[in-house]
């Protein structure tokens, strides 16, 4: 559907079907229009499952040349901020070189892009340490892409600041909720005689009304649901978030992964990826 | 607690003469609730109004004076589970401080004819045709709990069915609303509910009468009748001229009782809602706003009411509509049309509705054209909006026309 070259990303207009070029300076253009507080610079990304490592390097210089070009179309510097995304796909040297590229140049924060396209979670964690651990303690650090509320944490415990709710409205849209234990499927039969909230104690304005047999009845249907669970799920990922934070106040960040840890895999069965992660920052699961 | 009561409060000249049935203003009373009439019922699908959730419906009624509507092909399937809950069907769907009516068809929804079978009505849900007798109806009935309900009957007629046809579901219902009281009468769970009477006929004025007639004799075991059976394809109704319909409910309004609440379902237009209120019915529901949200337009008319000869007439006077050629009607303006690419104003300047007050008709084309949820939200908030300012203004001007 895109093509990319040295100019930019060709679209197909999903308006008319005509071939549109985005190139950086337009994409800031647009973007200086809307006026975000935060923006993007365009990227060349390539996924991560891709064996092309010569295509990966011209993806990581190139996504530094065109964070060059939409720097210098910034028309509006006092108000918006461009986050450069380091990129490099798996490639431990090219993250290295697009973090170390980006740091060369004014800006207030960082993206850390390319990921959760397939890879492994063991080569997802390395890439974003390695990419918190080159970009400087004093700005914030976004992860593109990151929903999994196991992931959030993780990335949090390496170093990340930021992250975004595609996720959980995403899933909402799927009839999915999000609770404590991971996530449940409102779509399933088991659902259409429990007469719980989707979780107890939540405080969000669904949990308080509806049940969970309500919602499987109009999870498939009815538009509205997508509006309860989307509620519900951006709820519980703000409270996640705020979790973190007071703990990180309190200095008792690792008693909140372990709580957490505990409420996901009540049976101690962690993931190794996450064990992994989370000894690289010193903080032991029991 | 008393059930459901229904008074007329005005046009009753009570000067000797027996009332005629002219527009009138009612109120339907239930413990701590009271809808005045003429008013709407708020339609829903699968026990919701369509888009909106509770949380957002009652930013656009702030008060909790509402009445839903069910209707039977999408909350069919709440029986189960609601056996077992036991609360009824209101608290079940998120609406315990309302009133609720339960009915028969969903009326903003095209329904085939020909599924029954003898006294078996058929009910289409989205897994297929479900056939339903009294008992099961009732059944149904006492497990939602709902304030009052339409009992079963045969309704699926329109223009073109047959006379032989017409008196079949004539006396079909009629049979199935005496089961459906007897049943009424024994259960003790259906105490605080009240029964609706639908009368059936199609177009035909004799069998309409016929069907009246017999109703009637039980009107102090009703809250209200249903004018039913005029349509099958809830999406036409607006089509359906006012001439054809008009004389039948005339004429068999002289055969109801004056003080019980006249109900009629489905989106009839803005205009035939004035001739049906000048007839003496109270009570509709928002098939049409949801309707006119169904086909990405919003209702932008702009109507000037009056009280004449004991009648309402409104004038409609659009400046919009006639240098738009894109319009479908009179009533409103098609957001998805690329007339409104770049306009920078709300659907309508005078409107006081959440959506109006924040957004943008280009916007509001964006959203609808990229096929955005919140696109048909906002359309339903500023048409839900309207349509209830529309009746509030009907309220006004009877209400004034009573105390002069
Ligand atoms: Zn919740
Ligand atoms: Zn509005």
């Amino acid at each position: 559907m895109a093509e990319i070259n040295e100019e930019g990303v060709n679209f197909e207009s999903p308006y008319d079907g005509t071939q549109s070029l985005l190139t950086p300076e337009k994409s800031i253009q647009i973007q200086n229009a809307i006026g975000a507080d935060i923006i993007m610079q365009l990227d060349d990304v390539v996924p991560t499952t891709s064996k092309d490592d010569k295509r990966m390097e011209e993806a990581t210089y190139r996504t530094t040349r065109w964070l060059d070009r939409c720097l210098g179309a910034h028309e509006r510097p006092n108000e918006q901020n461009i986050f450069p995304i380091v990129q490099g796909g798996l490639i431990e040297d090219l993250r290295r070189l697009s973090a170390n590229l980006h740091l060369e140049r004014k800006v207030n924060g960082y993206a850390i892009g390319g990921l959760v396209g397939g890879e492994e979670k063991k080569d997802f964690w390395k890439m974003v340490f390695l990419s918190t651990n080159l970009l400087p303690c004093d700005k914030p650090k976004y992860v593109m892409g990151v929903g999994f509320a196991v992931d959030l944490v993780i990335c949090c415990a390496l170093g990340a600041d930021m992250f975004d709710c595609v996720f959980p409205t995403r899933t909402a849209r799927f009839g999915c909720a999000l609770i404590s234990s991971g996530q449940i499927s409102l779509r399933r039969k088991r659902f259409r005689m429990d007469f719980e909230p989707i979780e107890k104690n939540c405080s969000c304005s669904t949990c308080k009304t509806y049940t969970r047999a309500y919602l499987h009845q109009i999870v498939s249907t009815e538009a509205v649901s997508c509006s309860l669970l989307s509620v519900h799920n951006l709820n519980y990922q703000m409270q996640l978030m705020k979790g973190i934070r007071e703990s990180i106040k309190v200095n008792k960040f690792p008693e909140f992964v372990q709580e957490f840890m505990t409420n996901m895999y009540p049976d101690k069965n962690y993931p190794q990826w996450c064990l992994d992660a989370l000894q690289s920052v010193n903080i032991e699961l029991k | 607690m008393d059930p459901t009561q229904f008074s007329v409060v005005t046009g009753d000249k009570s000067n000797g003469i027996p009332p005629t049935n002219g527009p009138r203003l009612g109120s339907l009373k239930h413990s701590n609730s009271q809808v005045v009439t003429p008013a709407f019922m708020y339609y829903t699908k699968y026990g919701s109004v369509p888009y909106i959730s509770r949380e957002v419906f009652e930013k656009i009624v702030p008060d909790d004076q509402a009445l839903f509507n069910f209707p039977l092909p999408t909350c069919l399937s709440f029986y189960q589970p609601l056996k077992e809950f036991k609360r009824g069907l209101n608290s079940f769907v998120g609406l315990e401080k309302y009133l609720s009516c339960c009915s028969i068809n969903d009326y903003a929804v095209d329904t085939p004819q020909g599924y029954n079978k003898k006294d078996n009505v058929a009910i289409k849900t989205k897994c297929g045709n479900q056939l339903i007798n009294h008992e099961k109806y009732m059944d149904i009935i006492e497990v939602f709990k709902p304030t009052m309900y339409v009992t079963l009957s045969i309704s699926d007629i329109n223009l073109d069915s047959s006379p032989s046809a017409i008196e079949k579901s004539v006396n079909i219902s009629n049979r199935l609303f005496k089961s459906c009281l007897e049943r009424h009468h024994q259960s003790e769970v259906l105490k605080q509910s009240c029964v609706i009477a639908p009368i059936q006929g199609g177009y035909n004025v004799q069998e309409r009468i016929r069907s009246a007639a017999f109703l009637s004799e039980y009107h102090n075991d009703i809250l209200g009748f249903l004018f039913d059976g005029f349509f099958t394809d809830g999406t036409i109704v607006e089509e359906i001229p006012s001439d054809l319909i008009l004389p039948v409910i005339d004429k068999t309004m002289e055969y109801l009782p004056y003080d019980k609440m006249k109900i009629i379902f489905g989106a009839w237009t803005p205009s035939l809602i004035i001739d049906l209120i000048n007839s003496g019915v109270d009570m509709f529901d928002s098939s049409f706003p949801y309707i006119t949200t169904e086909r990405n337009s919003a209702l932008i008319f702009d109507y000037n009411l009056k009280y004449k000869n004991e009648s309402i007439i409104m004038d409609i006077s659009n400046c919009e509509t006639d240098k738009n050629v894109d319009n479908l009607n009179e009533y409103e303006i098609c957001l998805t049309n690329t007339s409104h690419f770049e306009k920078f104003v709300p659907i309508k300047d005078s409107c006081t509705c959440l959506t109006c007050k924040k957004h943008t008709r280009s916007y509001i084309h964006h959203l609808l054209v990229s096929n955005e949820l919140l696109g048909s939200i906002l359309l339903t908030i500023h048409n839900l909006h309207y349509f209830n300012q529309f009746f509030k203004d009907i309220r006004e001007v009877l209400t004034n026309a009573n105390s002069n």
